[in-house]
């Protein structure tokens, strides 16, 4: 299935709350030797709607110091990706470039329960790309950028923390940067920083989303925005 | 005989002298020592006409766009007509082909739009007043309609020479059902959650908004219907909105700056129906809805301080309402469950009074020193009741009864008011309700929060 209706109840499974996720299953090889119900590191890098996990897996070797989740809403598409990051981890086992141990995904519904899974301010990273389009106007609340949910966005990421996104839709394009740039918790980030960010290059290059874009000969869309401190809101 | 609706909403003043009801679609104010009716209100406003304007504005769009598409096409066929002119001379068949599709665009007619009337075993269309809520000065009242998904704005006037206190100030109909309302706590805003999770405010001041779409954005948006919204005061004296909905959430943002979320309130685990921060001590919030438990919070902690289980107290008062519908019932067919509908403060006694839907008791639970919810009495009437609310003095409940509309419950003897005054109040209240309908099968549905337990299957 294509699409998933990010309004209806789905029997999702999600925690009550932050402190009731169980992360171990995620990420076993970072349990605490200490406390084995708990990792000795925290996800700080989420990719809301990974699709086939082609940017988590390019991200993994970049950034191994940090847990990274992938979170999709179609179940079959999760299961694939389940699947591909345990071959990998398999196939790594000893790799010093990258072991997958950091990466991992879960089913679930980012636009209803993301502040279920991530406390204030742990996030360092959201990427965004390739959303779906939801090109009716009557369907836009559908669009996983609006400005209320970036609200939610703003309270999981910490300050100084950024926000990628990439699509090869103009119209949603300027739907994300309009609602971002009249956010007052997010300023946008210029070409520089898109030019020099590791991620940035990543994102554009490894999705297969991305992949399927260059081969269509497609433009790409790109913006990046900084969470602000609350103290910017006057 | 026509037999007297029961009230489905109530609230009353801090002082408790006088009762706001609403009934289907009609308001009613009394004074609760005598009983008189001082205020009444009919929302006439016919949802047909709603539906035909908006019909209407669909056809009218159509005919534009198609319009707009035929002389695009008129455009472009005129120069290639014109090139082709230029070329060669037009085959007369080109010609007659070019005309067929300006003759099919004269079918489209202008007539008056039909109005889809629904069929016989349709279900009813309730029109009812959705929620009633005095500002915080008791100078207004704001209720929500789903007529015309509409806040309406009264002035309370207690001088007005025809015995009506209600004075329409106002009326903002909404793009979508609003569910929750209330006033900012300077009383100059209306705030507004609406069925599908934004929430918009609006000066009281200001004139009606007629173009509601697109143009005012909301002030904050969960992805989730919105069950509750309430304005409040944090520990540093700033304020703060607290927005609750059906996927357990209760979230704490500030002040018209609702961009800054400031923590969530995490517990539930079914839908959120009802929140109270007490006078009593506003560090303190009481939560229930679709769980069997009450939460205790110091909300400016974000802290849970006690959980009290409905569980095995509750089970005597329940019924064969109860009873979980037969696709979601275990294979002894005695599964109940049950949803706390409102909590409201019983502030003299440090202590809140709970209603479960669809019983016939009221149960009151004691905050002690200690932060823990204890039982402290059930307090049963003879009819299943529909509502509560509570002045300083008065817990008052609106009941499923042709004998009394209304009971009044002293706080302190936590059992119904045996004072011949408050006795002849009650019947006078309902003797004086208008809102009258043959037979209990014309009532509106009394009970209506349990629909808001998550039924989807696993996909």
């Amino acid at each position: 299935r294509a699409h998933s209706n990010p309004f209806s109840d789905h029997r999702l499974e999600y925690p009550i709350s932050p402190a009731h996720m169980d992360w171990t299953k995620l990420y076993p090889y970072y349990i605490d030797p200490e406390d084995s119900s708990k990792l000795t590191k925290q996800v700080t890098i989420a990719d809301i709607g990974c699709g086939f996990g082609g940017l988590m897996v390019d991200l993994a070797p970049e950034f191994k110091e940090n847990l990274i989740l992938g979170m999709e809403i179609r179940v079959q598409v999760t299961n694939y990706v389940e699947d591909r990051i345990i071959a990998l981890r398999q196939q790594n086992l000893n790799s010093e470039e990258a072991n997958y141990q950091n990466i991992n995904v879960i089913r679930g519904n980012a636009m209803k329960f993301l502040p279920n899974f991530f406390e204030k301010s742990q996030l360092e990273k959201i990427f965004f790309c390739f959303p779906d389009p939801h090109f009716k106007q009557r369907k836009h609340k559908a669009r996983i950028v609006t400005n209320t949910l970036l609200s939610e966005y703003a309270y999981v990421l910490k300050e100084g923390g950024v926000i990628y996104t990439i699509t090869d839709v103009l119209d949603l394009h300027e739907w994300m940067v309009k609602h971002l740039d009249e956010h007052p918790l997010f300023e946008r980030l210029d070409e520089e920083f898109e030019k020099t960010d590791p991620c940035v290059r990543i994102m554009t290059h490894s999705t297969e989303e991305g992949k399927k874009v260059e081969r269509n000969k497609g433009s790409k869309y790109i913006k990046c925005y900084r969470r602000l401190p609350n103290s910017a809101v006057l | 005989m026509p037999i007297k609706h029961p009230f489905q909403s109530i609230i009353t003043n801090k002082e408790g002298d006088l009762l706001f009801t609403a009934t289907k679609n009609e308001l009613q104010v009394f004074e609760l020592k005598t009983g008189e009716r001082v205020g009444h209100w009919v929302d006439v406003f016919d949802s047909t006409e709603l539906l035909r304007e908006k019909i209407t504005k669909e056809q009218q769009r159509q005919l534009k766009a198609n319009e707009e598409k035929a002389a695009a096409e008129a455009k472009a066929k005129a120069a290639l007509l014109t090139e082709e002119e230029a070329t060669a001379t037009p085959e007369p068949t080109t010609t007659t082909t070019t005309e067929e599709p300006t003759k099919k665009k004269r079918k489209s007619n202008n007539s008056e739009p039909k109005v889809p009337t629904p069929g016989s075993g349709a279900p009813t269309i309730y029109n009812y007043i959705r929620q009633i809520k005095l500002s915080n000065d008791e100078t207004k009242l704001v209720v929500i309609t789903d007529s015309d998904k509409a806040a309406v704005v009264f002035q309370l006037n207690y001088d007005n020479n025809d015995n009506n206190v209600l004075e329409l100030l106002k009326r903002q109909p909404f793009p979508k059902r609003p569910n929750a309302i209330t006033t900012s706590n300077d009383d100059t805003e209306i705030i507004m959650g609406d069925k599908f999770g934004d929430v918009y405010k609006f000066a009281i001041a200001d004139p009606e908004i007629k173009t509601f779409v697109g143009e005012t954005d909301p002030l904050l948006g969960h992805v989730s219907m919105l069950t509750g919204v309430a304005l409040a005061k944090n520990q540093l004296n700033q304020d703060v909105i607290i927005t609750t909905d059906r996927d357990e959430h209760i979230r704490i943002s500030q002040y018209p700056q609702a961009s800054i979320i400031d923590k969530f309130l995490f517990g539930h685990e079914s839908f959120i129906s009802s929140v109270l921060i007490p006078n009593f001590d506003k560090s303190l919030l009481i939560s229930g809805g679709g769980d069997e438990f009450i939460c205790l919070w110091n909300w400016y902690e974000g802290k849970e301080l006690d959980r009290f289980q409905l569980g095995e107290m509750i089970q005597p008062y329940l019924s064969d309402l109860h009873l979980a519908p037969s696709k979601f019932q275990n294979e002894s067919g005695d599964l109940k469950e049950y949803c706390v509908a409102k909590i409201v403060e019983l502030t003299q006694i440090n202590s809140v009074a709970v209603l479960i839907e669809s019983t016939n008791v009221v149960l009151v639970l004691k905050i002690t020193d200690s932060y823990k919810l204890e039982l402290d009495q059930v307090i049963q009437f003879d009819s299943p009741v529909t509502d509560i609310c509570a002045s300083n003095f008065k817990l008052i409940v609106s009941l499923e009864s042709q004998e009394n509309l209304i009971q009044i419950v002293d706080i302190e003897n936590k059992s119904i008011d045996q004072e011949q005054e408050s006795k002849d109040a009650v019947a006078k209240i309902t003797a004086d309700s208008l809102v009258e309908v043959e037979s209990k099968e014309q009532f509106y549905p009394l009970y209506t929060i349990y629909q808001l337990k998550k039924r989807s299957e696993f996909s």
